[in-house]
């Protein structure tokens, strides 16, 4: 095994433990080595796959995948100053606004979307919870996103999602992002009624859906 | 009620501004996560799929220690100031044998004293010690005085969680902070204590917490709301609470009502697996007790990627938590088994359901459940005949005095009736119509063919040899 192949392991391995040490750590002597940082994001981006899979089969938890999302996240921040160097581009799915609709503080649902999403290969914002409709289309300006992922577990609150997309029509963006619904109360036939783009029963459901909706699957 | 540890909460909340600052993710991943692993190993709690009620009390010892080392090393994160809430094991130790031994819910004859009982104790009052009429999810204007007057109806119940949502009131969508959120809680105490008046049962507990804000769910108290009614005040997911959840137990204690809360945990997600998640929820009842004092407490566990309150899992998880706290004090019988049903009320699957709940509650000396089908989410899955057979079902293990190995023989049999639609997702789009088609709306009474679904889980549980 080469050097360079003996650091991309070691730093799979690192995500798969949910080791951000280590991965900060491999993720200089991917630098040092001159190890390809694309093909280190790739690896690493396998290794999050991965744990997604483990996660939906319950062999691993949300805090580790958590822990593995953010190792990735510390290692592209080391590697991304080189790739702006040599002009190379991280490859994403797309970029994505999550948050919980004004009113409703739930977020478990919410989180395990957005860390789903990321493990994914997604760019994921999380705005929190009680996020009015206003800021969920400031930040995917800002962000310049592609989706704007709505959740809302209470049914006195289903009904900001609609404002959402009524925000977006009424400032002209309806067409530049895509709405993503789901939590509780949210059904399939409620995301038709209200206009939105599309809809996951599931955590999983709707990373298929995020997917699909971007022309990535 | 004998004693109480109230007055020390205040001593507690005070920790919010004084604990050691510590952020959410830091909370999460190396005080929260890092914690419940490493005592749920040291202890050895592991996840016994055949055994959902528990038979060893070895095993629950070991699952009380590791839950008072995990609340010792974690604390309760206030998420408003980013500080942690950290007890002493003499708070915790002493905290908890100062609980008071009963808790009257309801006023005057519609009362009811809930008192401390012990596993297989049959003998100590009826059985199951209590049901509670779970009304909740969004509910229609239409057949919403119906629902309640359903519940209201049946003499099995001892407290309902009146917690139908309407969306909409004069045409308005009921957004939480807006004005249309108070009067919808106005409305809707209104409603109930009408409907529990024409009833008979004046005096009879409501815990329907159905505002998102507190000074909605105050309104209440300008349309009727009793001193003998609850509402709640949670530890959120997991092992945080906020300023919201502790003035909440301020305004209710203060008003000379009743807390209610639930020890969580949303098994496969934050808390991990069904052993950690025993860990998590009964540190919560610990934690719970000592920041709320509530006297009204229940075990509230599901899987967190199929919300199901009912699976295998979750009554691992419910069934221990529950039944350790309950060796461990002498607090008054917590709610336990399955609050909510995943399959549409007009299922068998439903009642099989609750009939697991129900005969895991009632063999561990806990209170039953019975109501809401569907997840608590689709409009009008709300049935008092789920509740009435819940009561059925405890009255008969009462009457056969089931061991506890005699009610994991019944769970082994009846889980697998819907296991198998919980683990490929489909269990709550089984069934057919909601209370709408499964009762008459002209004498609130279940019709005849709902009643046939109900009467063929009951004639299967007889050939079980339940005497029900």
């Amino acid at each position: 095994m080469s050097k360079q192949e003996e650091i991309l392991v070691k730093l799979r391995n690192s995500i798969s433990n949910f080791d951000r040490d280590a991965a900060k750590q491999t993720g200089k002597e991917v630098l040092e080595n001159n190890v390809d940082p694309v093909a280190a994001i790739r690896t690493m981006a396998e290794a999050i796959n991965e744990l997604g899979r483990k996660f939906e089969s319950q062999e691993i938890y949300l805090p580790e995948l958590v822990m593995a999302s953010d190792a990735m996240k510390s290692v592209i921040k080391i590697l991304e100053p080189q790739m702006l160097k040599t002009g190379q581009k991280m490859e994403k799915l797309g970029t994505v606004v999550i948050g919980t609709v004004k009113g409703d503080i739930h977020s478990l649902g919410k989180d395990i979307v957005g860390t789903l999403l990321m493990a994914a290969g997604f760019d994921v914002k999380d705005l929190g919870v009680d996020v009015s409709p206003s800021r969920f289309i400031e930040e995917a300006e800002d962000m310049s996103a592609d989706i704007i992922a709505c959740s809302a577990l209470m049914s006195t609150t289903v009904s900001v999602q609609k404002d959402v997309i009524e925000f977006l029509k009424a400032q002209g963006f309806r067409d530049t992002y895509k709405v993503l619904v789901g939590g509780g109360v949210v059904s399939r036939d409620y995301a038709e009624v209200i206009g939105a783009d599309g809809y996951g029963m599931t955590a999983n459901e709707a990373i298929g859906v995020a997917k699909k909706l971007l022309g990535k699957q | 009620m004998t004693t109480s540890n109230r007055g020390r909460y205040l001593d507690y909340w005070a920790r919010c501004e004084t604990g050691p600052i510590c952020f959410k993710k830091q909370f999460d991943t190396d005080v929260y996560w890092k914690n419940l692993t490493e005592i749920t190993k040291k202890y050895n709690i592991v996840y016994d799929p055949n055994t959902p009620v528990p038979v060893d009390d070895e095993v629950l010892d070991r699952l009380w220690n590791a839950a008072v080392e995990f609340v010792l090393a974690c604390g309760v994160l206030c998420v408003d100031t980013e500080r942690l809430i950290k007890f002493t094991e003499d708070e915790i130790i002493e905290g908890l044998a100062n609980l008071p031994t009963e808790v009257v819910w309801g006023e005057d004859k519609d009362s009811i004293t809930i008192k401390h009982r012990g596993f297989e104790d049959y003998d100590s009052g009826k059985n199951p010690v209590f049901t509670v009429g779970r009304l909740s999810g969004p509910v229609s204007q239409d057949v919403y005085d119906a629902v309640c007057l359903g519940y209201a109806k049946e003499p099995l119940i001892d407290i309902v969680q009146f917690q139908g949502a309407v969306a909409e009131i004069m045409g308005v969508p009921i957004k939480p902070s807006s004005p249309f959120e108070m009067l919808a809680e106005m409305q809707r105490t209104a409603i109930v204590k009408d409907v529990l008046r024409r009833a008979g049962r004046p005096g009879f507990p409501d815990q329907g917490s159905t505002p998102v804000t507190l000074r909605a769910e105050m309104c209440a108290l300008m349309a009727g709301m009793r001193r003998g009614d609850a509402r709640h005040a949670y530890i959120m997911p997991h092992m945080c609470t906020d300023y919201d959840q502790m003035c909440r137990a301020l305004v209710w204690h203060t008003a000379g009502c009743s807390v209610w809360s639930i020890g969580e945990a949303f098994i496969g997600s934050i808390p991990g697996g069904p052993a950690t998640s025993a860990v998590n929820c009964l540190a919560e009842l610990i934690v719970i007790t000592l920041l709320y004092e509530p006297e009204n407490l229940g075990v509230w566990a599901d899987d967190g990627l199929y919300f199901s309150n009912s699976s295998r899992q979750a009554l691992f998880v419910n069934n221990y938590a529950a039944a350790a706290y309950m060796k461990h004090t002498c607090a008054p019988s917590l709610w336990g088994g399955v609050a909510i049903a995943t399959a549409k009320i007009t299922s068998k699957e439903y009642f099989w359901e609750f009939a697991a709940g129900a005969i895991s509650s009632t063999v561990l000396g806990l209170g039953a459940n019975g109501g809401s089908g569907a997840q608590s989410a689709q409009v009008n899955h709300v049935s008092p005949l789920g509740a009435r057979f819940a009561a059925e079902v405890g009255r008969a293990v009462g009457k056969a005095k089931l061991t506890r190995r005699q009610a994991n023989e019944f769970l082994n049999q009846i889980i697998p009736k819907y296991q198998p639609y919980i683990d490929n997702r489909t269990l709550h789009t089984i069934g057919g119509g909601s209370f709408a088609e499964a009762y008459d709306l002209v004498r609130v009474e279940p019709k005849e063919e709902y009643l046939k679904i109900y009467q063929e889980v009951k004639d299967e549980l007889k050939q079980m040899g339940l005497a029900i």
